[in-house]
């Protein structure tokens, strides 16, 4: 027999703002129509504790409400942090159990989350260690939502709702006491239609049980449709099933702006805010970033879009906040920015298998954070893990992701052969043009800008001929050159590369 | 029971040793050899572990093949190298084909001598590579004087910076310097000048020859074996 959860915190649009400005813990806030600079005439919204304290309202106009007192902080609804906050707060309580509904925010700025306990309990040994456990998941984020556990979720919702004046707060109804509590709670509890509850209190009925006991006929020929559905829940009856949902893969987190942004450091202010709070989000998944993408409206109107990739997946916030400051400096906003929001795609952290006999590698965490920051210094495409040519021309050296494979079968030649001579080449990319004159005998010289290198003696040559199927063949004599004053070269003499003054090439030195 | 333990103890390999974490400790690798134990011989036994080494030398001298010997005994064992690469130089074709193991291999590409140290102090401090290769030899260009560049220098505050972070994660900084030394301010633990290369050809197909290898001489400026001396190798 499944149980039912609902967690409801009050004031819901103050709590995202306060989630994404802390520095607004404790001060009267007043939250209007979003988008607007707040008129006199702005009708409020929602209100925090504080406001409510020194007489403000939800419904009241501003000028009635600074009336009252002039110490309150108007601010116009921010949709993203609304958003982002209503989403983070799912995705909180779906870490704990899985079966969640996030229901639309209502008018009294409640918001609310159902959730379907399998069992009592579930995985927690009581109800008390659910409720604990939702409250720790969702703690680190800055909800406090009072919660309601339940046979039946109307009850759970009441539970819930009535409990929301005091943050935290936990409501058990033991199993099988469902109708007697929920007889004795008022009918205003849901919110219904206010001249529905008039007109029900006109006549005496204010409580659930009250209304419980009028034959359901009566009550759909009295009150209609809207009557009917409180009429259910009144009999703990909820109108449609748990329509269970799953969070967003990528997880987003913005805010707009009260004045446009021009400066580089402001705006890495405001994103490490909004990556502090993703990497909150994330932690919660076990998971690491993947990529970024930042998206920037300006004062002016014009949307960039910056998808901004990561060497390896890494939860950092230095390096995250080091690659979008790199991306900033090598192309700066052309405007003042009003909006700014960021989504991470997530991945999961690489993980390691260990090996007996070999020697631990570097946590596959910590390695992804090292990349991470080296790609960001240096840039894309170059760190990673050498790979030989994939054929004869030598140029090439691409890099591949760092990955250490330690397998013994994998592992290289034996020290003994090691200690044979073997030559190394610091090579030339790309190769540098060089003039080779002869006196018809020999090459005497290397030559470049004016300034010559005698030879002293030259080895070779060896021909290469790879890919004369392709566009650009590669034909070449290679020669191993001694230079005067100790110098040991490669140079190549280009041979599809005739119609050029000089088809001669320095490869590379050996050292 | 413990008799056929004995007789399988000396089966395992050799990192594997008996007694306690103290014990073990102790016996932690306090140098790395280079990789030809004719040098290793004279200069105490390796690279020490922890502190910054330096090869310099005249062109062709052999501190490359040098350096890349010593990341192949590191890799083989199945540790990480990180080969910080600005000149865009590594022969990654030669490097396969002595047998050195590339997938233990990091090679960053920075893109000046600021980056260059940058990258070298984040591979030190994350204490995940034993060696880090700074390759700051000067390009073949400009080695053959066909183009004119200041030589670069190290601070001594950057010195100092990736010394402590080499002594800090016990990780072995191996400078690649060009003609004359370069890490000023910080006493290099080993350094080794690579000088008066001499070819030593081999005959391939029609009698055309090719470099088989350099003789070298290796003049030791400083180790913990002493210093002030020379030593002939065939790299």
């Amino acid at each position: 027999m499944p149980r039912y959860a609902s967690l409801c915190i009050r004031d819901f649009p103050v709590v995202a703002l306060r989630r994404a400005e802390p520095e607004l813990r404790g001060v009267s806030l007043l939250l209007t129509r979003q988008g607007k600079v707040p008129q006199p005439e702005s009708r409020i919204l929602c209100c925090s504790a504080e406001a409510m304290a020194r007489g403000a309202a939800t419904g009241m106009t501003v000028a009635q409400a600074m009336a009252r007192s002039s110490d309150f902080l108007l601010r116009p609804m921010d949709p993203e942090v609304l958003h982002a906050a209503r989403e983070a707060f799912f995705e909180a309580a779906f870490t704990v159990v899985p079966h969640v509904e996030l229901p639309a925010l209502s008018e009294q700025a409640l918001q609310a989350i159902y959730l379907e306990v399998p069992e009592a309990g579930g995985r927690f040994r009581t109800p008390g260690g659910l409720a604990a456990a939702l409250l720790s998941r969702l703690s680190p984020g800055g909800f406090l939502p009072a919660v309601g556990l339940a046979d039946r979720l109307v009850t759970a919702v009441v539970a819930a709702q009535e409990a929301s004046r005091h943050p935290g707060e936990v409501v058990l109804i033991a199993p099988g006491g469902d109708r007697v509590w929920l007889a004795e709670r008022p009918l205003a509890l849901l919110h219904p239609d206010p001249e529905m509850l008039a007109w029900l209190e006109s006549i005496g009925i204010r409580s659930f049980g009250q209304l419980a006991t009028i034959p359901r006929d009566q009550v759909a020929t009295r009150l209609g449709g809207a009557g009917v559905r409180l009429w259910e829940k009144a009999c703990g009856i909820f109108p449609q099933a748990l329509r269970r949902r799953f969070p967003k893969v990528d997880l987003m987190e913005g805010v707009s702006l009260e004045w446009g942004v021009d400066s580089l450091e402001a705006l890495l202010f405001v994103l490490r805010g909004l990556l502090e709070r993703l990497l909150v989000r994330l932690g919660l998944r076990s998971l690491a970033v993947a990529a970024l993408r930042l998206r920037l409206e300006m004062t002016d109107g014009v949307v960039q879009e910056r998808p901004l990739g990561l060497l390896a997946a890494t939860r950092e916030p230095k390096v995250l906040l080091e690659v979008l400051r790199l991306e900033l400096e090598r192309h700066p906003p052309n405007a003042a920015v009003a909006k700014v929001s960021l989504v991470l795609m997530p991945e999961e952290a690489r993980p390691e298998q260990l090996d007996l006999f070999r020697p631990a590698g570097p946590p596959p965490l910590r390695l992804a954070t090292t990349l991470a920051r080296l790609a960001s210094i240096c840039g894309e495409g170059r760190v990673g893990r050498p790979l030989p040519p994939p054929g004869y021309r030598p140029e090439p050296c691409a890099l591949a992701p760092f990955a250490p494979m330690r397998h013994p079968e994998t592992l290289p030649a034996s020290p003994e052969a090691r200690e044979q001579p073997a030559t190394f080449l610091r090579l030339l990319r790309p190769a540098l043009r060089i003039e080779v004159p002869s006196d018809g005998r020999a090459f005497s010289a290397l030559v470049r800008n004016g300034v010559s290198c005698a030879i002293v003696r030259m080895g070779g040559p060896w021909r290469i001929e790879v890919e004369w199927w392709a566009e650009n063949p590669c034909c070449r004599d290679y020669y191993d050159v001694e230079l005067r004053g100790g110098g040991f070269c490669r140079i190549y003499q280009d041979l599809n590369d005739s119609e050029q003054r000089s088809s001669w090439f320095l490869a590379g030195v050996y050292d | 029971m413990r008799a056929p333990l004995e007789e399988l103890l000396p089966e395992l390999p050799g990192g594997i040793l008996r007694g306690t974490a103290f014990a073990a400790r102790a016996m932690e690798a306090r140098w790395e050899p280079s990789g030809l134990s004719a040098l290793d011989s004279r200069i105490g036994g390796g690279l020490p572990v922890g502190r910054c080494s330096e090869f310099f030398g005249s062109l062709s001298g052999g501190s490359t093949n040098l350096a890349i010997r010593l990341m192949s005994k590191v890799t083989a064992s199945g540790r990480s190298v990180g080969w910080i690469d600005p000149y865009d130089v590594f022969d990654s074709g030669a490097c396969s084909r002595f047998g050195s193991y590339l997938p233990e291999v990091l090679r960053v590409c920075p893109q000046d001598l600021g980056q260059s140290l940058d990258v070298a102090e984040i591979l030190l401090r994350s204490g995940d590579f034993p060696l880090v290769v700074l390759d700051l030899q000067p390009r073949l260009e400009v080695a053959l004087q066909f183009v004119s560049v200041a030589p670069l220098r190290i601070g001594s505050a950057a010195g100092v910076r990736l010394s402590r972070a080499a002594a800090k994660n016990r990780t072995i900084l191996l400078l690649l310097s060009g003609p004359s030394a370069r890490l000023q301010g910080v006493p290099a633990a080993v350094r080794l000048e690579c000088c008066a290369p001499r070819a030593v050809w081999a005959s391939g197909l029609e009698d055309r020859s090719f470099l088989r290898g350099l003789q070298s001489t290796i003049k030791v400026h400083r180790s913990s074996g002493g210093g002030g001396f020379g030593v002939s190798v065939i790299l």
